[in-house]
């Protein structure tokens, strides 16, 4: 039955985003991070992300970094730390090493998604098992 | 609404988990590969290669690339340069293919060819690979050709990092590339990439006269490559130097017993983007070619008695300075441009014979070549879109060549319909002269034509293209008539030709895509001339596969040619290239390969005037490849 929903939706999807795996990954990362959230609380400071962003059920776009629940960081290094943060730059994600909960960003030619176990458990997250190959001590 | 409904339905499954992050990742690199952005649908038939179908061919210099192109002949002249054909049509002129490195052109312009310098360039700084067939520059706005090879090197954006490459084969080739990029903040970039190479080839031997002639085509380069970018500036410095061994040289008899092409080609190339779709190119190019031939039994050259020594100088230096304007509206794009290249050659040459005959001679001129140019694609429906190009150049000689206009112009169409597209175009255009044709005072070693026209070209492409979910079928076919042909006199002259030529070219592809990482593409081309003539194999079948399995890359390629007669009498037998690699990754970092080209020894072969002997054009080897990312 999952699976015949998932192909339902796979022509919507396409006609959503131009990036479709993109979208699929955001959406995957937001609905794990957040398993029982109802309305997730995004905010970015690069607005394309904000756009597609906007596209994922259950996502709402908020321009205030107070009501945030995940701060999704292209270059803004004037961010409080305390809270979510995850980068979506290979540089922005060594500024916030320390606190960053993760990063999709690109090295070595390839796509990389980085979950940091200090970080993470800083915020009392916990993914489900499937995501500790993605997940480092470091960055 | 539809949106958020799918959305919502896709995420209430439990489905997405990280099991197809994996999954989801290697989509998102497909997805998101650069040359998505970089190719052109109406520019011409495209053949493409990207970043992940290079990296499984372990293609490691651009001529890997070039005889995997379908329809596209490689050739290996007597003297050791590489050139191109196209089925049944061995003669094409040198300045038929243009080669350009991200925007710049760097085609020499002496010779007008790309591949005679760059053709075998290392390419492991390069992303991706677009080779547009039946195109024109209207799309591209540089200099005229049919084949267009545009290369576009990695971003440093996306590197962050370092590759380290080494290969060896079988015959004592080494082979090293190294290259490191950065992001240093979000407006300040570089990348830097250098190789070096000691390429081995297979060595013939040619007896004549009870002397034995060996026939060396080994080479050893050096390539040094560079960009930074700050804000909307790059700035690039490229340098590759190459020294060749002459093959079999130009002699009457084919027995050489030295001389060589060293040449370097170092340009600088600035661009800058200014908001609003305006760029901004600024270009200086310096070209040395030093060729040397060496023939005890004879070099035939015009105006001169047979030489034994035979000793060129080049040098080119070019500037050049482009601007380009687009704009866009609701259904419409207009591109409008203009460039302006200033070409200064200085030629010097030594030619002598054991009779005490010697002549030395030196020469310059000075091309101002300057364009403009526009082209218009109007979307009249979503569908639906129409294309319209129009572009003069003009030539302008410091001494004795004459002054010339050329006119181009490009019109045609795109229409999808479900998971069809027709594509058709017609394109008036001309195949440039190079310099070496009109100007050389003293006409030796060869006559060069002052009054010498270009060739004319009339180009008929259409296209039907079936892509469903796996599959991707087309039928592509292309004529070119043309007028003003260029030929050699016996005398070594070059003339234009009263008579016109046609040829037909058609082209079947059909692909299929098993998954995201494995794929298979077969090719058959047909080229038929209006004449009859053949001088090149007239049907050509190129099977592909990509694949991936576990830890394990592959790529296989069979390259079918059929006999034909040869323009020098030889009868060629129809051949089977086949090459194959192997890539193990034993890390996500640290790779080893093998790889081993024209398998069988039964790929293509050349022929050549004044010897009866056929050499393959591809030599048999085998490569091994460790590759360390860092």
């Amino acid at each position: 039955m999952k699976k015949i929903i998932l192909l339902l939706s796979i022509p919507f999807l396409l006609l959503a985003w131009d990036m479709q795996y993109e979208l699929k990954i955001y959406a995957t990362l937001l609905h794990n991070l957040f398993p029982k959230k109802q309305s997730i609380k995004v905010w970015s400071d690069d607005a394309k992300k904000e756009d597609m962003l906007s596209i994922i059920s259950g996502v709402k776009i908020v321009k205030n970094i107070k009501n945030a629940d995940i701060l999704i960081v292209e270059k803004d290094k004037k961010l409080p730390k305390k809270k979510l943060i995850f980068a979506i730059n290979y540089l922005i994600f060594k500024y916030y090493e320390k606190d960053a909960i993760g990063g999709f960003y690109w090295k070595e030619g390839r796509p990389n998604i980085l979950f940091l176990r200090q970080n993470l458990a800083k915020h009392h997250i916990k993914l489900p098992s499937e995501f500790n190959e993605f997940m480092e001590n470091r960055l | 609404m539809y949106k958020k409904l799918s959305l919502f339905l896709f995420l209430t499954t439990s489905i997405l988990n990280a099991n197809n992050l994996k999954t989801l990742l290697d989509g998102y690199q497909q997805e998101s590969q650069l040359s998505n952005i970089t190719k052109r649908d109406s520019a011409g038939f495209l053949e493409l290669f990207t970043r992940s179908d290079l990296e499984k061919m372990q293609a490691h210099s651009l001529m890997d690339v070039l005889q995997a192109i379908p329809g596209l002949y490689l050739q290996r002249a007597a003297n050791n340069l590489a050139s191109a054909a196209i089925p049944s049509n061995a003669n094409l002129p040198l300045t038929y293919t243009r080669l350009y490195i991200n925007d710049h052109d760097v085609t020499s312009s002496i010779y007008g060819n790309a591949s005679l310098i760059w053709g075998e360039m290392p390419i492991d700084d390069i992303d991706h690979i677009e080779v547009y067939e039946s195109t024109s520059s209207l799309e591209f706005g540089g200099e005229n050709a049919a084949i267009i090879i545009r290369l576009y090197t990695k971003k440093a954006s996306r590197e962050n990092g370092s590759k380290l490459r080494v290969g060896v084969d079988d015959l004592g080739s080494v082979d090293s590339s190294f290259y490191t990029a950065k992001l240093l903040n979000n407006n300040l970039s570089y990348f830097a990439f250098a190789n070096i190479n000691n390429i081995k080839r297979t060595l013939y031997n040619h007896t004549y006269n009870n002397h034995n002639y060996n026939y060396n085509s080994n080479r050893e380069s050096y390539n040094v490559y560079g960009n930074i970018g700050y804000k909307n500036w790059h700035f690039e410095l490229n340098v590759y130097k190459k020294n060749n061994g002459d093959f079999m040289g130009i002699g009457t008899h084919k027995t050489p017993t030295g001389g060589g092409l060293h040449v370097k080609h170092a340009y600088l190339n600035i661009t800058k983007k200014f908001q609003n779709h305006l760029k901004l190119q600024l270009s200086y190019d310096r070209v040395n070619y030093d060729r040397t031939y060496s023939d005890p039994n004879g070099i035939r050259v015009a105006n001169a008695p047979l030489l034994n020594h035979y000793a060129t100088n080049v040098t080119d230096n070019n500037y050049a300075l482009s601007i380009t304007k687009k704009f866009t509206m609701q259904n419409n794009t207009l591109l409008l441009g203009s460039f302006y290249k200033h070409k200064t050659f200085h030629a010097d040459g030594d030619y002598t014979n054991n009779l005490r005959y010697r002549h030395t001679n030196s020469g310059s001129n000075v091309l101002s070549l300057s364009s403009i140019y526009g082209e218009n694609k109007y979307n009249v429906t979503q569908n639906f879109q129409v294309v319209g190009s129009l572009k003069e150049d003009f030539f302008r000689y410091e001494k004795e060549v004459k002054s010339d206009n050329e006119f181009l112009a490009r019109a045609g169409f795109i229409y999808k319909y479900n998971k069809y597209k027709f594509k058709a175009f017609y394109t008036k255009g001309y195949v440039p002269l190079a310099l070496y044709q009109v100007y050389n005072p003293d006409n030796i070693p060869y006559k060069a034509n002052p009054q010498l026209n270009t060739m004319k070209t009339g180009i008929y492409t259409t296209a039907v293209e079936y892509k469903a979910n796996q599959q991707d079928i087309s039928l592509e076919i292309a004529q070119m008539r043309a007028r003003d042909l260029i030929y050699k006199t016996p005398t070594d002259e070059w003339k234009n030709s009263s008579a016109k030529y046609v040829e037909t070219i058609y082209q079947l592809n059909y692909t299929y895509k098993f998954n995201l990482d494995n794929k298979i593409s077969s090719s058959f081309v047909y080229g038929r001339a209006n004449n009859g003539t053949i001088t090149s194999s007239p049907f050509n079948a190129l099977v592909k596969s990509f694949n991936t399995y576990k830890k394990f890359d592959f790529y296989n390629a069979l390259n079918y040619k059929t006999a034909y007669t040869s323009r020098y009498g030889a009868d060629m037998k129809s051949s089977v290239g086949f090459t194959s690699a192997l890539k193990y990754h034993y890390s996500e970092n640290l790779s080893f390969g093998i790889k081993g080209e024209n398998i069988f020894n039964d790929g293509a072969k050349e022929s050549y005037q004044g010897t009866n002997s056929t050499i393959a054009i591809v030599d048999q080897k085998v490569w091994a490849n460790m590759e360390y990312l860092f």
